[in-house]
């Protein structure tokens, strides 16, 4: 697995060139092009400001920046993974010409997402600044919170896309449990305004509510990282464990089996 | 100087259609009041004791009717399939071509050749260096700059070819490619093909032109369900196969 780990290095340049593909293949013909990138977490953040402020008439003055600082990690995440589950079988032909390791294909698309959430940072930084987030040491932990991610989310895109060739029906599936992941994460609220406190640890085991809390708490409240986040930092590594194992382990079967 | 040695290789399939879903699930449950167990060894061996070598400088040609296995064995000498039986040893970086399939429909044709190219392992720099004689080659000018979904099936080849053959390949496996090209074209990809084999590379040729295997390749061989059922020289085997399919 390290030899593995090693290989997929070694192939920096397909990667660089896989995730340039995707991105201008994504954009071109559009009349925004690239501009997209941007107006993607603007808009999605005015439309849950309209719904959850507007119409449930919630949300404190500062929920527009706790709401993106969280829904900005959310979408790398959701994007990630929905393109990933069908990764392999999109590229199917290349898979089965060329000899080639199959891994570069979900971990691109863990990057990509990476780069959308670097474009909506740029939304980010400017709205901390206006909506006055308080910014202290604490950003130091932010680093850290984009490791623990990129490791969980490429493990995830590694396991999901292993699932989308054997069974089929994850396609289907995915969609509505990273719905249920979404609604019961802390992205559109706070956990202590709506989940009590007897029900808190049951619902920190989804790996994403630390993680959520923690971009919030660095980012807007100028606080520590939430403390179940070493929960999460652990759940990641093991997810990007098993999701290499798997998936490597049947590589040699993808090209038959797409 | 032996450059692909196949030994006694065989691929097996999974079939498809005995793959278990809750609708054939229901059916059998309907039909006969029980779930049926769907056995466990239902696959098919779409090669099965393929045995022969390749020396440098070869030219081999592959015939055989449609699902007799030609595909499936260039893929494995390509190292896209590991056989499920015996062993296979390729000396030198493969290229196989087959009409449009490497590619990326959506981007441009310099994007493709790219992208072909650093799935094969080349750096940017390589690629730059091979860009002028590919696109020359291929001679389809400014379409280069347009996405692939604008190309004609004969525009796809002459792309794959270009990239194959100007990216210098020790083995070169065909597969059809030729098949839509036009004439002119086609006369260029032969000029090189012949020059490939003056310096010792190897080619391998699938082909349903029995003409162009039994001018351009020295031995071929026969595929018949999986099965070798001849291996020599490339007019005794053609003759062979079409007193067989008369």
């Amino acid at each position: 697995m390290i030899n593995y780990i090693k290989e997929l290095f070694k192939r920096k340049e397909l990667i660089k060139y896989l995730v340039i593909f995707d991105i201008s293949e994504e954009h071109r013909g559009k009349i925004f092009g690239f501009a997209w990138s941007l107006l993607d977490p603007l808009i999605m953040m005015f439309v849950y400001i309209l719904f959850v402020g507007v119409i449930f008439k919630r949300g404190t003055p500062k929920y527009p920046i706790l709401l993106l600082s969280a829904l900005l990690s959310w979408q790398w995440i959701t994007n990630s993974l929905s393109t990933a589950v069908t990764s392999v079988t999109a590229n199917a032909k290349l898979i089965q010409t060329f000899k080639f390791p199959i891994a570069v294909f979900p971990f691109t698309r863990a990057i990509s997402g990476f780069i959308d959430y670097i474009f909506g940072l740029v939304i980010l930084i400017p709205l901390l600044i206006a909506y006055e987030a308080n910014l202290n040491l604490n950003i130091l932990w932010f680093p850290f919170l984009i490791l623990i991610q990129l490791t969980l989310t490429v493990g995830l895109c590694f396991l999901v896309a292993y699932l989308g060739v054997y069974f089929r029906d994850i396609r289907n599936i995915l969609q509505y449990l990273l719905r249920i992941c979404f609604f019961l994460s802390p992205v559109l609220y706070a956990i202590n305004d709506r989940i009590p406190v007897c029900y808190q640890p049951l619902y920190m085991l989804n790996p994403f509510a630390a993680l959520f809390e923690s971009y919030k708490n660095i980012l807007v409240r100028g606080k520590f990282p939430s403390g179940y986040l070493a929960y999460t930092l652990l759940f990641s590594i093991s997810i990007f464990i098993i999701g290499l194992y798997i998936f490597v382990k049947h590589e040699e079967k993808f090209a038959k089996d797409i | 100087m032996i450059s692909i040695s196949v030994n006694n290789i065989g691929v097996k399939f999974k079939l498809r259609r005995s793959k278990k879903n809750m609708r054939s699930a229901i059916n059998a449950a309907l039909r006969d009041n029980t779930l049926r167990k769907i056995p466990a060894n239902n696959f098919f061996w779409a090669l099965r004791s393929v045995t022969f070598n390749i020396e440098h400088g070869e030219l081999l040609g592959i015939i055989g009717k449609n699902g007799s296995g030609k595909s499936t064995l260039l893929r494995v000498i390509s190292g896209v399939y590991s056989p499920d039986e015996g062993n296979i040893e390729v000396e030198g970086k493969v290229i196989m071509l087959s009409i449009g399939t490497s590619f990326r429909k959506d981007l441009t044709g310099i994007e493709n050749i790219y992208l072909n190219g650093v799935i094969l392992g080349f750096s940017k720099m390589e690629i730059d260096g091979m860009l002028k004689e590919i696109s020359e080659f291929s001679e389809l000018g400014d379409f280069l700059y347009m996405p692939l979904k604008t190309y004609s099936s004969g525009m796809l080849a002459r792309l794959g070819f270009s990239i194959a053959i100007n990216i210098n390949p020790d083995i070169l496996l065909i597969d059809e490619a030729l098949a839509v090209g036009d004439a002119s074209f086609k006369e260029k990809c032969m000029d090189k093909i012949l020059r490939f084999k003056r310096e010792k590379k190897t080619i391998v040729l699938v082909s349903h032109n029995l003409e162009y295997i039994a001018k351009f390749c020295n031995r071929t061989v026969w595929l018949d369900n999986g099965q070798m059922r001849s291996i020599g020289e490339s007019k005794k085997v053609i003759g062979e196969y079409l007193n067989f399919v008369k």
